[in-house]
């Protein structure tokens, strides 16, 4: 084992792979911080190139421009309200207050640290967790599946701001934009109103756009001025206050690590969801939780180090099993069979260099992505300085070509224009918008699990062990949540 | 009692909520569950939301400015219509940027958007809008275009001039 994990590095530093993936770390930052072309993108135009490579050399430009698209994509996020990559949404919940109070610096440092830290964590779960995968991967079928989104669901409650109502019927908005489209189970044409468009459903990076980006620079304009009308000379320099903030946070980095790989390795959640599930948990648990949504580093911290976390999670089916844990995972696939490799216990036996070489791979694209934007990080953060004027045609215009760019629809601009509007409403009128995002996310994941769990187990389906479990986390979350809204409600000055 | 903004938002919830529980009730069982099951109760909470805030703003002294009355004088704009005429301007704004997509295509929308949104709303020196302007154009060119190959979207009028001058 030993042997391999060194042959694997020393593949990983052998020319011309590191040549690669320096290359593919550079192309994954450019596409992570373009919103709408995330790390999928990367992976799907980046596979032809690969044909003629040796393994070791394919899998340094793939996973190299894959593993750190959403580290490029914090950027956009915090700076600008613009998700690079539609999981980096959770990330903007605290990460543009933090630019509005002037600390677009800090929210830079820890959202790379964190993403560079995630993403070794990922990568050395990969390696420990090959061994032990397939009884782990075995004990999650659909009622667990089911459970798990009633989880994330649950989170709308934790996260829905001053207003628990307004939160609910939020909550509930997203999870009926998920349902839009055809019915998985009969095929039956749900809320389309005869539009072809919408039989494919509404897709999450449309709406995030439109509800985040669009909705921010409709508010820079109507009320003039810059992003972060505060941010000083010496806030401008916090990148290093942020790296040290995520290490200050070592066990929050951890913990929320250790979530994003487990929902990575768990093919059916959907990474997509990590990065909530994150969030929800660092409110939950972080003393500071009242002030999560305003700004705080914690809220910035937690889904970075998941959904970078994810993606070592996703490669453990991936390779063991031949089963992808994302959709990224789903093209990397087509490169194992491109390269001549058959992912399952051939590879274990066989190719264990490999999966060294990938875990390897992984853990240094992250280090070295996070190290390329720190150094810009700094000037990028005078972005937020800059006069609205400029920004709102420039990010209007990137908000289209992220929004046609997802699946190539016009149909997509509407959605974008349209939420764009109901973002900015919402805004107004103090109403809480992630949790539509979140709603929209597990909608489906919900849907199709539960008719499968009715199918398979009948109603008894939440009677097996680890259900049980879940709903208890289900219970815990809204029993706690309820009684620190009453505790708040009664510590309120009369 | 002032029917505001706010209550209109309101109503469209509830009005959108209402028409989706209505659409799900005639699927058949299976396609209904879910949607039903999430409807229902978003649809209640919505109309009683909706309820408390008309109560709300019954009980609430609200400014004679902030609702867009005249004030005294009878002569100054006040600071409610002059933002509601501002986000009029700017939602104007925004959709004549995805119309100009639709029709011109993104990459002449970019120059065209960011020149015509920095000249003219924002009333830059013409200079400065070109340069951006440009500098736009060219990022997207180099990066999108011929970095990562990207097929964007040509423009309805384009491809109708494509069709009429070059047959395809």
């Amino acid at each position: 084992m030993i042997e391999a994990a060194l042959l694997g590095l020393a593949k990983v530093f052998a020319w011309p792979a590191l040549g690669f993936m320096l290359l593919g770390v550079l192309i994954g930052i450019v596409v992570g911080i373009l919103p709408g072309v995330g790390g999928l993108f990367s992976l799907a135009v980046l596979i032809p190139f690969t044909f003629k490579m040796d393994p070791s050399s394919a899998f340094a430009l793939l996973l190299g421009a894959h593993a750190p698209s959403y580290t490029g994509g914090a950027i956009t996020t915090i700076l600008l309200n613009t998700p690079g990559d539609p999981p980096n949404a959770a990330t903007l919940f605290d990460g543009f207050p933090m630019t509005k109070k002037g600390q677009a610096g800090r929210a830079l440092g820890a959202a790379l640290s964190s993403s560079a830290v995630g993403g070794v964590l990922g990568a050395a779960f990969l390696i420990l967790l090959i061994p032990v995968m397939r009884p782990l991967v075995l004990l999650f079928a659909p009622p667990e599946f089911f459970m798990m989104a009633m989880v994330g669901i649950a989170f709308i409650a934790v996260i829905s701001g001053k207003s628990l109502t307004k939160g609910l019927i939020a909550g509930g908005f997203g999870l009926l934009l998920g349902l839009v489209g055809l019915d998985m189970s009969t095929s039956v044409e749900r809320f389309t109103f005869g539009t072809l468009f919408l039989w494919d459903g509404i897709h999450l990076a449309p709406v995030t756009l439109g509800l985040f980006a669009v909705a921010e620079m409709i508010e820079v304009a109507v009320q003039g001025g810059s992003i972060s009308e505060t941010m000083v000379a010496s806030e401008i320099g916090g990148v290093l206050r942020g790296i040290k903030d995520t290490f200050t946070h070592k066990w929050l980095v951890f913990r929320c690590a250790v979530l994003g790989n487990i929902i990575g390795i768990i093919p059916g959640i959907g990474g997509d969801t990590a990065c909530f599930f994150a969030y929800g948990h660092a409110r939950q648990t972080e003393k500071n939780r009242e002030q999560f949504g305003t700004g705080v580093v914690e809220g910035v911290i937690a889904p970075q180090s998941a959904i970078n976390a994810k993606e070592g999670g996703a490669l453990v089916p991936t390779i063991a099993f031949g089963i992808p844990g994302s959709a990224g995972m789903a093209i990397l696939l087509g490169a194992f069979y491109i390269q001549g490799l058959k992912p399952g216990p051939d590879m274990l036996n066989n190719n264990l260099w490999l999966i060294f070489s990938m875990a390897w791979t992984v853990a240094l694209a992250n280090i070295l992505a996070a190290a390329v934007c720190m150094a810009f990080a700094n000037r990028m953060a005078r972005v937020a300085l800059l006069p609205g004027d400029y920004l709102f045609p420039v990010v209007l215009i990137l908000c289209g070509i992220g929004a046609y760019c997802t699946r190539n629809a016009l149909g997509d601009l509407v959605v974008t224009a349209i939420f764009g509007f109901v973002g900015y409403a919402m805004k107004k009128f103090q109403w809480p918008r992630p949790v539509v995002i979140i709603g929209l996310v597990l909608a489906k994941v919900a849907e199709k699990n539960l008719h499968l769990s009715l199918r398979l187990y009948h109603e008894t389906f939440f009677l097996r062990p680890i259900t049980i479990a879940l709903i208890l986390i289900v219970i815990v979350t809204l029993v706690l949540t309820l009684r620190g809204r009453r505790r708040e409600r009664r510590d309120l000055p009369a | 009692m002032r029917f505001s903004f706010r209550h209109t938002f309101n109503v469209a919830i509830v009005l959108l909520l209402g028409i989706y529980v209505i659409t799900a009730i005639g699927y058949n069982p299976t396609a209904r569950l879910m949607p039903l099951v999430v409807s229902i109760p978003t649809f209640i909470l919505a109309v009683l939301n909706m309820i408390s805030d008309f109560r709300k703003q019954g009980r609430r002294v609200v400014p004679a400015e902030t609702c867009g009355l005249r004030n005294e004088a009878g002569a100054q704009p006040t600071a409610g219509s002059e933002s509601h005429r501002k986000e009029l301007i700017i939602f104007l704004w925004v959709v004549s940027a995805f119309v100009s997509f639709y029709l011109l295509g993104f990459i002449i929308s970019t120059f065209l958007y960011t020149f015509l949104s920095l000249k003219v709303r924002s009333r830059f020196h013409w200079g400065v809008s070109l340069a951006v302007s440009v500098g736009s154009l060219a990022f997207l060119y180099l990066v999108m275009i011929y970095g990562l190959r990207v097929d964007l979207y040509q423009g309805k009028v384009i491809l109708m001039l494509r069709k009429a001058f070059f047959g395809y």
